[in-house]
């Protein structure tokens, strides 16, 4: 198995040290992305999505120590030299950021931003930017020529975010890491950004890994679906089974909590406040807010198990949801 | 559009507010003001009718207008127009280099503490928190006392005092820019720390310091005026604003003020000008990086 995905995360854990954090940020995340597969990565605001992100980069909050390995086309970034690690980074994986404002230099030209990104990936820079229509044209700009003289204070979100996975995929990247691409977005600008980023993603042939805390938006272009709570990767399962049969209480609670149109039923809000990262508990991160929370749940920090064609950290996931 | 009119990009926006000639009345006559000073002292064999240092005793604290002396002699009987525009060549030059100098020197230096922090910048800052200490002309004043009067020393001196100011704004810049998202995203593009520092950030925060070069130019001219006074500076008889008003003061003393006043006048001109202009660039392009 190991080698050709993607992307493989193993056992990785990350920790701020005393007096930063009360726990590890992320404590013993696997996970993987095959070649042209999406994955769809869910989990609240400060669950550790965005830290497990910027270290397939390696790209970790200074002084934190960290375990495990990040195996992107097999290599492991985190013991990668600068050298490969800047092949990497430039050829191999493109990130996509939640504000593209703030993700693209202020005081350059599009085609300033869009050459820079493929002479950093080993383009010659004429060739870059006389691609750079070509690339505006891809992501659905009608006026590229124009777009191109343009800066960014000059464009909405919405073209901005298509300029940047226009810029992401100009490097035919093996692994795309969309950070909640969308979410800075209004809601109908925000579908048809997804769809020009899945379309382009698969012309491209690139695996991705998608950031949401929206887990409709996930399931709609996800084929597996990794949800995190507290650091933690608590349920795993393809998007399918994750909509129709949520093993994990979190997963249900959150399922619970998405309004749905056309469906006269109470939102469901779950109880309580995601932990701090100054906070600590000794079992299952998630039992405070459980209603299934049992005593064994608050001492024993339940490890991820496979039950049918899913994997769910849960002691009590067979009583949640029988199968 | 070729490649090379791109790669333009980044001096194009610059230069569209020097000759656009759009910006407010102010700063087009200060643009107007420096390109004459400029241009008078390139060609001033020229357009001078007498060499700065002709003395003429017969002929001496003529008033503005007598005799071809466009702006009257001093107490020697030199041509004070003569004076005041090869005293443009002296007065000029070291103020530039100055500025040329100790922004290059500190923004480097800030640059680096700005960017790499740590043990560098702690150490750098230091350094930069002691010079802090001096005021220029007292530095420039060490300079002449160590190495002699004339013009390398109190020059040298300056651009010693003038660095900290520069190197000092460049880091907090620097410092500020670097927690920006973009520059992540640089990084995670693969880029490697000096070409996001130098090729990146710089030009960003670049108009800023140009303002504060601009402001730094009028302050080194006023000071090399003031040491050239004190007789520290140009030594006489060499024409020189500083110098002139020193030579002017008798004159001053008997009632006559032209002398001093024409060199002073120059001086006001020059530093007003270049500040307003200075004041300008830094708004306009900083507007553009804000927006």
């Amino acid at each position: 198995m190991t080698g050709t995905e993607a992307l493989r995360i193993e056992s990785l854990s990350v920790d701020l040290g005393r007096g930063r954090s009360g726990r590890p940020i992320l404590s013993d995340v696997s996970m993987y992305v095959r070649p042209g597969e999406t994955v769809g990565f869910v989990g609240e605001s400060g669950s550790g999505k965005s830290v497990t992100t910027r270290t397939v980069l390696a790209m970790l909050p200074a002084k934190a120590s960290v375990s495990g390995r990040v195996l992107v086309d097999g290599v492991d970034v985190l013991s990668a030299d600068r050298r490969r690690l800047r092949s990497i980074r430039s050829g191999q994986v493109a990130m996509i950021f939640q504000d593209p404002r703030a993700g693209i230099n202020p005081v350059r030209r599009i085609r300033e931003y869009l050459a820079e990104g493929l002479v950093a990936s080993g383009g010659r820079r004429a060739d870059a930017l006389a691609r750079c229509s070509a690339l505006l044209e891809s992501v659905g700009i009608r006026d590229p020529a124009k777009v191109l003289e343009q800066f960014p204070h000059q464009l909405s979100g919405g073209m901005l975010q298509r300029i940047m996975i226009a810029g992401a995929l100009a490097s035919e990247p093996a692994l795309l890491l969309a950070d909640e691409p969308t979410t800075a977005l209004d809601v109908t600008t925000q579908a048809e950004v997804v769809s020009i980023l899945e379309r382009r993603r698969a012309d491209a042939g690139a695996a991705m890994l998608f950031v949401t805390h929206d887990l409709d938006l996930a399931a709609a272009i996800c084929e597996r679906i990794y949800v995190m709570y507290a650091g933690r990767i608590v349920e795993h399962q393809s998007a399918a089974d994750l909509f129709a049969n949520p093993r994990h209480p979190y997963t249900r609670a959150l399922l619970a909590s998405t309004p749905r149109l056309g469906e006269s039923r109470r939102i469901e809000a779950i109880p309580g406040r995601p932990l701090s990262l100054s906070e600590t508990v000794a079992g299952c991160g998630f039992a405070p807010r459980c209603a299934f929370a049992g005593d064994l749940c608050t001492r024993e920090v339940p490890a991820l198990r496979r039950i049918g064609g899913a994997e769910v950290a849960c002691l009590r996931a067979e009583e949640v949801a029988p199968s | 559009m070729s490649a090379a009119s791109t790669t333009a990009a980044a001096s194009r926006f610059r230069l569209r507010a020097i000759p656009g000639l759009a910006g407010p009345a102010p700063v087009i006559v200060s643009v107007t003001i420096l390109a004459v000073v400029v241009i008078a002292a390139a060609i001033a064999p020229l357009i001078t009718t007498f060499t700065p240092d002709q003395v003429d005793l017969a002929a001496t604290l003529r008033p503005p207008g007598t005799a071809g002396h466009l702006l009257g002699t001093d107490s020697t009987g030199r041509d004070i127009f003569s004076r005041v525009i090869f005293g443009a060549r002296v007065s000029l030059v070291p103020p530039l280099l100055v500025t040329a100098l100790a922004s290059a020197i500190g923004i480097t230096l800030g640059v680096v503490c700005g960017w790499f922090g740590g043990m560098v910048d702690a150490g750098l800052s230091r350094v930069v928190d002691f010079l802090f200490a001096f005021p220029g002309l007292l530095v420039a004043m060490l300079a002449v006392a160590l190495f002699g009067r004339g013009l390398t020393a109190p020059t040298v001196g300056l651009i010693v005092a003038f660095t900290p100011y520069v190197a000092r704004l460049a880091r907090n810049l620097v410092i500020q820019e670097k927690s920006r998202p973009y520059v992540e995203a640089y990084r995670q593009q693969g880029f490697g720390n000096h070409t996001i520092a130098f090729a990146k950030v710089l030009p960003n925060i670049a108009p800023t310091l140009l303002a504060q070069c601009a402001l730094g130019f009028g302050y080194a001219l006023v000071d090399l005026a003031a040491l050239s006074y004190l007789g520290l500076g140009v030594q006489p008889p060499t024409a020189d604003w500083g110098v002139m008003v020193a030579e002017g003061q008798d004159a001053l003393v008997q009632g006559v003020a032209f002398p001093v006043l024409f060199p002073c006048i120059a001086v006001l001109l020059v530093v007003v000008a270049v500040n307003i202009v200075g004041d300008y660039l830094g708004d306009k392009l900083s507007g553009r990086v804000a927006a």
